[in-house]
């Protein structure tokens, strides 16, 4: 029978708990950290600390953010006219590395999806529809523009569904993300999902 | 097509084996539980990825396997090309050892199954189509006295096995059956509006028409192969001694009394010569399905609409292809029900054979068949009709404990193997 001291197995169970990491990687990262220097230790575990304390959601975007409202919401040279509104913080990451998008975000931290009983009260879709139509005072910017760039699936597009719903009635523009080939894919290799995707949002070369 | 070498390692109990084999008849004989139909079983895995007679995949690993995985691998000789195709299944042994102080468990997330073809890596959806199967066991009898449940998994598997679309569309249909079910329970709780319905209701729709579509399809072509080979195997039918199998139908039965001494004289009730067998298809939702694929969806649509209030007092999908079901009709009445069980085994092979048939009009190649311990459930004319039927066809792998339930002339022109405690030898040149 094999016995380890219990600090050891907490982290190995703790780190097991990580997404992407299974029981042996959680054991050879726990040894790793047994073995490191001391003030290696400290620093991760500071990190993970601070990360709980400090980081909050921006009150505007609802984006993970150390300051409120976050850097993107703050920059006044983006086009608040244009929100892009994704599922997660990563999304927004993902759109960033892009360096197309000059807008601003809108995080509803997940999908709608009936069998995970995530229903629009569970997600960031009211402050949505304010930032859409304000109230009568109008104080802030009009939104000529939201861009749905949820994911593409079935809660993704029950999303879509959803919000294209609470927001009628706006005098906005609602467009989605295009759906098709991969850059650098091959037609043979694309499913016929994304084929016929790809064929509909086809578009004029001519003129 | 057919299988040209099959390989096993700590399969069931088979340690290791490694069989070349011919095409036309293959008979595997031996004793019970010596791995006859472990054999039919492996090839199946190799073609569907699932096995016909577990859902435990477990179970498929050799016990006291060192490697805590079976490995099968199939080389099959297609009438193009060939492909080979390997299904490695663990058992998901657990990692460290177990008892007080040790190191915690693993969540049992491991990879169960590997499927490669050719070497590269493959889905299971993928695998389905490589090599075909039609495999009939005594438990096929189910198909027909069974719940609605075991038709709609023959159709779904000869479907996947053809149309790689009709795979897919079906698994988004189960994707979409589940959020709008929770949907429902969630509106009936008062935790949503019925409106979000919508978003489902087309979904639902937009699915269920092509696999409704496909599954007419493929039973009205099927149905005429089927009428032609039950025909064949119900010819004789009248003239069998009828045993304690009518007594079962007689509760079915309301005038049974009265017909008792018209049937004691061996005359049917219900007829085989004179009507043809018809495979009917009952899909759930009972509106045209014939015409333009848009004209399906909206008819199916409003009658969402009309059902409603009922689905959300019910908190169920109530209308779709997984209510579906099929019947087998002999001049109008429904043999799964009134059917004799020689009539109602003929008809479980008849729908067998038919599907063999539509795959291979389908794809171009002829599907591998497996007659999984069948002739002992078939009287002696039958048993000649279905060897007649199958003697064609480029390969069919057939297991039983007796060979002398074959007929003589069949022997001859049979590849015979000896199964015994997990090895497999040729029994004649």
């Amino acid at each position: 029978m094999q016995t380890t001291a219990a600090p050891v197995t907490a982290l190995i169970e703790e780190l097991a708990k990580l997404p992407g990491i299974g029981p042996k990687t959680a054991q050879r990262l726990t040894f790793f950290i047994l073995r490191s220097p001391a003030d290696q230790a400290r620093r991760l575990a500071e990190a993970i600390t601070r990360v709980k304390e400090s980081i909050i959601q921006c009150s505007i975007c609802f984006n993970i953010t150390e300051t409120d409202p976050c850097a993107i919401c703050a920059n006044p040279e983006r086009d608040h006219a244009t929100i892009c509104v994704v599922e997660q913080p990563l999304d927004v990451l993902a759109i960033e590395k892009t360096g197309v998008f000059k807008g601003v975000y809108h995080v509803l931290h997940g999908a709608l999806s009936p069998l995970e009983g995530i229903g629009p009260r569970d997600l960031r879709i009211e402050e949505l529809v304010a930032r859409v139509k304000p109230g009568a005072s109008g104080a802030h910017e009009p939104v000529h523009e939201v861009i749905l760039a949820t994911n593409p699936n079935y809660e993704g597009d029950y999303t879509v569904a959803h919000i294209m719903q609470v927001l009628a009635g706006a005098d906005v523009r609602i467009t989605r993300l295009a759906r098709g080939l991969p850059i650098g894919g091959d037609l043979e290799y694309a499913d016929e999902g994304t084929l016929g995707r790809a064929l509909e949002g086809r578009r004029e070369v001519n003129g | 097509m057919r299988v040209e070498r099959l390989r096993l390692t700590d399969f069931r109990n088979y340690a290791h084996l490694d069989l070349t084999l011919p095409g036309g008849l293959i008979v595997f004989t031996g004793r019970n539980a010596q791995g006859k139909s472990n054999i039919l079983e492996a090839v199946t895995l190799a073609a569907t990825s699932r096995s016909f007679r577990t859902t435990n995949e477990r179970e498929l690993v050799r016990w006291g396997a060192e490697g805590h995985f079976a490995r099968v691998e199939v080389t099959a000789e297609r009438r193009r090309d060939q492909v080979q195709v390997e299904v490695v299944v663990s058992d998901n042994a657990p990692l460290v050892a177990t008892g007080a102080g040790a190191l915690p468990q693993p969540p049992v997330s491991l990879p169960r199954k590997r499927i490669r073809v050719n070497g590269v890596a493959r889905r299971s959806m993928d695998l389905i189509g490589q090599i075909t199967v039609v495999i009939f066991s005594p438990s096929d009898l189910d198909l027909v006295i069974g719940s609605p449940g075991e038709r709609r998994r023959f159709l779904d598997l000869t479907l996947c096995q053809v149309h790689p679309s009709y795979c897919r569309t079906l698994s988004q249909y189960q994707k979409v059956l589940l959020q709008r079910g929770a949907l429902l329970r969630r509106i009936r709780d008062g935790e949503e509006t019925p409106q979000a319905l919508n978003f489902w209701d087309e979904q639902l729709t937009t699915l269920a028409a092509p696999i409704m579509r496909e599954r007419a399809m493929f039973l009205e072509q099927a149905s005429e192969a089927a009428a032609r080979v039950y025909a064949a195997l119900a010819h004789d039918e009248g003239d069998e001694d009828e045993d304690d199998e009518n007594t079962e139908r007689d509760e079915n039965d309301q005038d049974a009394s009265e017909n008792d001494q018209v049937r004691n004289s061996g005359a049917q009730t219900v007829p085989d010569q004179q009507h043809q067998l018809q495979l009917v298809y009952r899909p759930s939702y009972d509106g045209d399905i014939s015409g333009g694929m848009a004209d399906v969806i909206a008819g199916m649509r409003a009658r969402l609409g009309e059902l409603r209030r009922r689905e959300i007092a019910q908190g169920a999908n109530v209308l779709g292809p997984h209510r579906d079901d099929l019947a087998f009709l002999a001049g109008g009445i429904d043999l799964s029900i009134y059917g004799s069980r020689g009539q109602q085994r003929s008809v479980a092979l008849a729908l067998k054979l038919a599907e063999l048939d539509y795959i291979e009009h389908e794809t171009g190649d002829q599907p591998i068949l497996l007659l999984d311990d069948v002739l002992s459930e078939l009287d002696t004319q039958r048993r000649i009709d279905l060897l007649q039927a199958v003697r064609p066809l480029d390969q069919v792998l057939l297991t039983t404990t007796d060979a002398a339930s074959l007929p003589s002339e069949t022997l001859a022109y049979a590849h015979r193997y000896r199964v015994r405690n997990g090895g497999v030898i040729e029994a004649r040149a």
